[in-house]
């Protein structure tokens, strides 16, 4: 008798799942980046199709390049993704970027550390970076956007107090040239447009899919961003699920700034102010699906992000318009995509 | 009976003393930071007058001269601030809406129209801001972040990316607004504290201000007051928007020529100066003379690590420092009393 029913419950349960599959793919934070860039793909497709070569997009070149570009943003994209699912933000991820490079390139040439311990020590930096955030942030209790502008000031004295010339007494580039095994281990080309940054890059997705969906501390940052005095109501450890996700986000913006220092082997104190890559990230984030306020959100969709913003920026280079309109772009969709997560949000819960 | 009672309470009526009112004001802190910087700054230029040219009328026109650059724009986000939003968007208004004043002049048009045309470009960048945020209830912080960089695109797409626009402004209107008065007083200085009481005027003296405090101290309370929030912070937006034009326009009198791009990260700054003036970041407490204060504080400490050959990297991490330096202290001062 008991088995009878659990069977038909069972063949209910599978009946109701079958049905509500196109509604669960609606639902799936993910689906709407993953349509809207595989229009975007097949729009370009057209394009280059359409005017015989002369708009350059689906070459080996110009791919290669995506190919090399996408994974340094969409680490970037991952780090500040997980974080503003639990409800903050980070504005310093360009000065922990180019920070972290720094350390890294002045341990190994100036100082002759081995690679691997330079290598580790610019990420730890970054995690220092991050937690001091945290600490700023959840202890002090300030509004994480502002706290890390200060840090975002600060790191930008970092970075000029690292990279002064002695001679001249101005921040300067610096050449990065790390061993040939490095190099290769971390952004060798591994065959057609596919880079080892691309195994890195899913490395990092993974691990990131692993923590968010697999692990207790994904749960824990989906309900502090979601509603941080429920969590507390359940046990959850705010401050420290928020610590936590600061430097892994401090962790992976170190982690890009090495992989993009060693890709085009040269550091540029400048990139902490004209690069954007804060704003990058956010406009990455929030454009694959992640709730402003924290509480929803998927890897696949800042990935998709990432690659996306850095498709247009690509596109808009080949058709050779000028740089600061992919500013203006960028400032457009971040506003756009947040007006529209917003709606879906509440369409959801109502 | 009332005579034992009388002096007791003429005591505790004493007993609010210059020291409490200075601690319990929002702008108390500063006032004591900016006092003591200047004694400080004073005693070592008499100390050292040879190498430290702290009291010099050249430095002293050369700070008052930038005191107004970021504190008029200050001015305008600190009054956003108090109704309990954040703009910015006016790092790129106080370089589009000058650039507009300067590109309509040099095409012909009078001056007058060009000025108006400059400050309706700010009316529509405030109303946009304004109505994005009010509208689809989404944070200002990152609407003004987005406005941010698209009005940026737009002077450089104007200009045809060149870096500036070089004009030559009528010699009457540039002498009104940075004319050096008595070889140390910069016009710009006498402009900033007209605006400053201008705008203590509509903070203090206004019902205007007593809605700004009451839409960012607490919203629903403010409504039930019978105040209309959206107008409310949709006139701060656009206050907003005008202060940072004017900041512009005697920038771009100054050096006659309009800049199109200039990494300058005003509007960044602008939120330091106020966050230092003593402002809550969640709005409703704030008073003028703190941002006043504030911006000299910031120049101030400028001047010093350009004066003492400093590496300029300490302004960036004095700028990080005293953000959140300046929350930290807001917001413990504002718990205690």
């Amino acid at each position: 008798m008991s088995e009878a029913s659990s069977n038909s419950v069972q063949g209910r349960y599978r009946h109701e799942q079958d049905e509500k599959i196109l509604q669960r793919l609606k639902r799936y934070p993910a689906i709407n980046i993953v349509v809207v860039y595989g229009l975007i793909l097949l729009g370009l497709a057209v394009w280059t199709i359409a005017s015989r070569g002369e708009f350059a997009f689906f070459t080996s070149l110009n791919l290669s390049v995506l190919a090399q570009q996408i994974p340094i943003t969409a680490i970037v994209a991952v780090g500040v993704g997980l974080l503003m699912i639990s409800g903050e933000f980070d504005i310093s991820v360009a000065a922990t970027f180019t920070f972290a490079a720094f350390i890294t390139a002045t341990l190994l040439q100036e100082m002759g550390w081995p690679f691997a311990v330079a290598f580790t020590a610019g990420i730890l930096s970054g995690t220092v970076i991050g937690a001091t955030n945290a600490l700023i942030t959840c202890w002090l209790g300030i509004p994480s956007f502002i706290a890390t502008i200060g840090m975002m000031f600060f790191g930008r004295g970092l970075v000029r107090w690292i990279s002064v010339n002695p001679e001249t007494n101005l921040p300067d580039s610096t050449n990065f040239f790390p061993h040939e095994g490095f190099k290769a281990a971390l952004t060798g080309q591994l065959g057609g447009p596919v880079f080892a940054q691309l195994i890195w890059l899913i490395v990092v997705a993974y691990a990131g899919h692993l923590i968010l969906n697999r692990h207790r501390l994904g749960n824990h940052m989906f309900s502090a961003g979601g509603n941080a005095e429920a969590a507390r109501g359940v046990g959850v450890r705010v401050r420290r699920v928020k610590l936590l996700a600061f430097v892994i986000c401090g962790a992976t913006a170190a982690f890009a700034g090495i992989l993009q220092a060693t890709r085009i082997s040269e550091i540029e104190p400048s990139y902490v102010v004209i690069s954007g890559l804060e704003l990058k990230a956010i406009a990455a984030v929030v454009v694959g699906g992640v709730a402003l306020a924290g509480g929803r959100g998927t890897i696949l969709g800042m990935v998709l992000g990432a690659a996306l913003i850095e498709t247009v920026d690509n596109v808009l280079v080949l058709a050779s318009a000028p740089e600061i309109l992919f500013k203006g772009f960028l400032g457009a969709i971040i506003i756009l995509a947040v007006i529209l997560n917003t709606a879906l949000g509440r369409r959801q819960e109502s | 009976m009332t005579e034992t009672l009388k002096p007791d309470i003429q005591a505790r009526y004493r007993q609010i003393s210059l020291v409490d009112r200075i601690r319990t004001h929002p702008a108390g802190p500063v006032a004591v930071v900016f006092v003591v910087m200047l004694i400080l700054c004073t005693l070592y230029a008499l100390a050292n007058p040879t190498s430290f040219y702290f009291l010099s009328k050249g430095n002293a026109s050369l700070v008052l001269r930038a005191i107004p650059n970021f504190g008029i724009v200050a001015l305008g986000v600190g009054l956003l601030m108090i109704s309990g939003e954040f703009d910015l968007s006016v790092g790129s208004v106080y370089v589009a809406a000058p650039f507009g004043m300067a590109f309509a002049y040099a095409n012909g048009v009078p001056l007058v129209w060009a000025i108006l045309f400059a400050y309706s470009i700010a009316i529509c960048v405030g109303l946009t801001n304004a109505f994005l945020t009010l509208r689809f209830n989404i944070p200002s912080f990152i609407v003004t972040l987005g406005m941010l960089f698209i009005v940026r695109t737009s002077a450089p797409y104007l200009a045809g990316h060149t870096r500036s626009l070089v004009i030559k402004l009528p010699p009457d209107f540039k002498a009104a607004l940075t004319k050096n008065l008595w070889g140390f007083m910069p016009a710009q200085f006498l402009w900033f504290i007209g605006l400053a009481i201008v705008a203590y005027l509509i903070l203090n003296r206004h019902f205007l201000g007593n809605h700004f405090y009451a839409a960012g101290g607490d919203k629903r309370a403010a409504r039930f007051a019978g105040i209309n929030v959206v107008w409310t912070k949709t006139i701060a937006f656009v206050l907003c928007a005008m202060f940072a034009t004017t900041s512009g326009i005697l920038q771009v009198a100054r050096s006659s020529k309009a800049e199109t791009n200039p990494q300058l990260f005003i509007e960044l700054f602008a939120v330091a100066v106020c966050v230092m003036g003593g402002l809550s970041l969640f709005g409703g407490r704030g008073a003028v003379i703190g941002i006043v204060l504030g911006a000299a504080v910031l120049q101030l400490v400028q001047d010093v690590i350009i004066l003492a050959r400093l590496p300029g990297f300490y302004l960036d991490m004095f700028v990080g420092i005293a953000i959140v330096f300046g929350v930290v202290m807001n917001a413990a001062v504002q718990k205690r009393y």
